[in-house]
């Protein structure tokens, strides 16, 4: 892997960008698959009998394939979507025609450091099917509280828990695997669904080793991929009984007057012309990763990690949220300095060529009710960052506090 | 112009007309979602003109900056040249160039000025 390798680092030499949790840079391998689909491959998939119809189908599905592999799915589990945010929303969908007639309230639990994406469509769902909402709480670490999960799934009929793999502020890794097998010890019925979409570019993940998960979402822009392309996967037993929550082309057998049969997975859940050339891009990705020295990207990313920790902790007046353990965290990194607002922060930073995030990262809950500040500044890192970025960012940090010293 | 010369940051830290009028006509909050940014505009008014302005609220060193300025500037004025006002006035009050993600920060204070006043003016036809 070399800085090169991207081409908006060959058009920007100088910039340091440390906003990766938002969205990462792309590789030219990944532009070049896009284009190629376009120049090309260019047709609508499935049933085109015509050659570059049959060319466009192959690549999509040996995209789905490539993917499937990637996570240890069947590509049949694996549905292509816009994102980790629709990903979620469908799987709301269809879990409510799944329960719209049983009368019993029950609970779906969240935790208190989930994104907005990962809040907003199990709030739609509680009020459309009248259940409870819950929220595990964090401990002073920073880290998913275990004793009240277990204590909220023993006490209530939770029948959804949604949690994130990794928190987009606070950089927590939850074990979700772990964590799911304890709740299905005691509520073997839950569904339990885990949202990567910040795990997923920095570790690999292989789903045949966690086989308490039921559904797992996240998204290609955060990988190295195009927008507008992300991944559903559903353990296929799930996915054959569900019935889709979004129809139209593509997803049938037989349409008569006033009814329709749907088609075989995973047809059966994308109706609609697909991203395809999202998806060969999300494909080029993980051709991209093959490429690389997978001990000299773990090594590097856990050096930087441990740097930009130390160099952020050594600053006196910054207040860091987010584990001190480097196993429970990955590399995101938020924080606020006393007297200077996060916007400022970003701003005086961007005049340095260091584009970090400011906000509430779709976090307004554990923003305001956990960390009880109204926004953040968030360094987020990718494999494509080095120490000496670190370094700038560190010394343009303490600039800014001397030039807002009183 | 650096948008951080020690002039924004002194109001900033140290912000003009920051408090509460006990005897105001009107008080009004808004917020800027995106950022959690709050202002509260105390406004009295007398013969069409502002008699006086003040602010309380959190925010970033534009939104502060900004709400300093603008009340320093709004004292005395009439009330129909401040609803006159747009945001490149503004930026010519505070005499900073900002760029598009920034100037709702600025503008904050302008919003809650102009809505404070628009809604004295309604009642006081009524």
């Amino acid at each position: 892997m070399q800085k090169t390798d991207f081409p908006i680092f060959r058009n920007y030499p100088e910039l340091v960008y440390l906003d990766n949790a938002a969205t990462s840079q792309k590789p030219q391998a990944v532009i070049d698959a896009v284009k190629d689909f376009y120049e090309n491959k260019n047709s609508n998939v499935h049933r085109g009998i015509h050659s570059l119809a049959e060319r466009a189908t192959l690549e999509f599905e040996n995209a789905r394939n490539n993917i499937a592999q990637f996570i240890g799915a069947d590509p049949i589990e694996v549905i292509f979507t816009s994102g980790t945010t629709e990903s979620i929303n469908l799987i709301a969908q269809m879990l409510f025609e799944h329960y719209e007639n049983t009368n019993e309230k029950k609970t779906i639990l969240l935790s208190e450091m989930e994104h907005h994406s990962n809040i907003l469509p199990w709030q739609l769902l509680a009020g459309r099917l009248g259940w409870e909402l819950e929220y595990v709480r964090l401990t002073s670490e920073y880290e998913l509280d275990l004793e009240d999960l277990i204590d909220k799934i023993k006490k209530r009929d939770v029948s959804i828990l949604s949690l994130t793999h990794m928190s987009n502020v606070l950089g927590t890794i939850n074990n979700l695997d772990e964590i799911f097998s304890k709740v299905k010890n005691i509520s073997p019925r839950t569904f339990c669904i885990g949202d990567g979409a910040q795990y997923i570019p920095h570790h690999k993940f292989d789903l045949t080793k966690n086989n308490n998960i039921d559904f797992y979402v996240f998204s290609g822009h955060k990988i190295m991929g195009p927008t507008g392309i992300g991944i559903l996967y559903g353990k296929k037993k799930l996915l054959e009984t569900l019935n889709p929550s979004k129809v139209g082309g593509g997803m049938i057998s037989k349409v008569e007057r006033n009814s329709f049969s749907t088609s075989e997975l995973p047809e059966k859940f994308e109706a609609g012309t697909p991203n395809i050339a999202g998806a060969i891009g999300l494909s080029a990705v993980i051709n991209y990763f093959s490429e690389l020295n997978e001990s000299k990207v773990e090594n590097h990313m856990s050096e930087l990690t441990n740097f930009t920790l130390n160099e952020l902790n050594n600053i006196d007046e910054l207040t860091l949220y987010g584990p001190q353990n480097l196993i429970k965290r990955g590399p995101v990194f938020s924080f606020s300095i006393d007297g200077i607002h996060p916007h400022d922060i970003s701003q005086i930073l961007d005049q340095d060529g260091i584009a970090i995030r400011a906000g509430h990262h779709c976090c307004q809950i554990l923003h305001r009710e956990i960390l009880k500040i109204p926004a953040s500044a968030r360094v987020s890192l990718y494999l494509y960052n080095d120490i000496e970025e670190i370094k700038k960012l560190s010394i343009s940090i303490k600039k800014l506090i001397t030039q807002f010293k009183r | 112009m650096d948008l951080y010369r020690q002039d924004m940051i002194d109001h900033y830290q140290n912000p003009r007309n920051y408090g509460e009028i006990f005897d105001a006509d009107v008080i009004i909050e808004l917020d800027n979602s995106s950022c959690g940014d709050k202002i509260k505009l105390f406004v009295k008014l007398k013969n069409d003109k502002i008699d006086k302005v003040s602010f309380t609220g959190e925010g970033c060193a534009v939104a502060i900056a900004s709400a300093s300025k603008l009340t320093e500037y709004a004292k005395g004025k009439d009330i129909k040249h401040i609803q006159e006002l747009t945001t490149d006035d503004l930026l010519k009050i505070i005499k900073v160039d900002l760029t598009i993600s920034r100037i709702k920060c600025a503008n904050l204070s302008l919003e809650t000025l102009k809505k404070s006043i628009n809604s004295v003016d309604r009642k006081q036809k009524i």
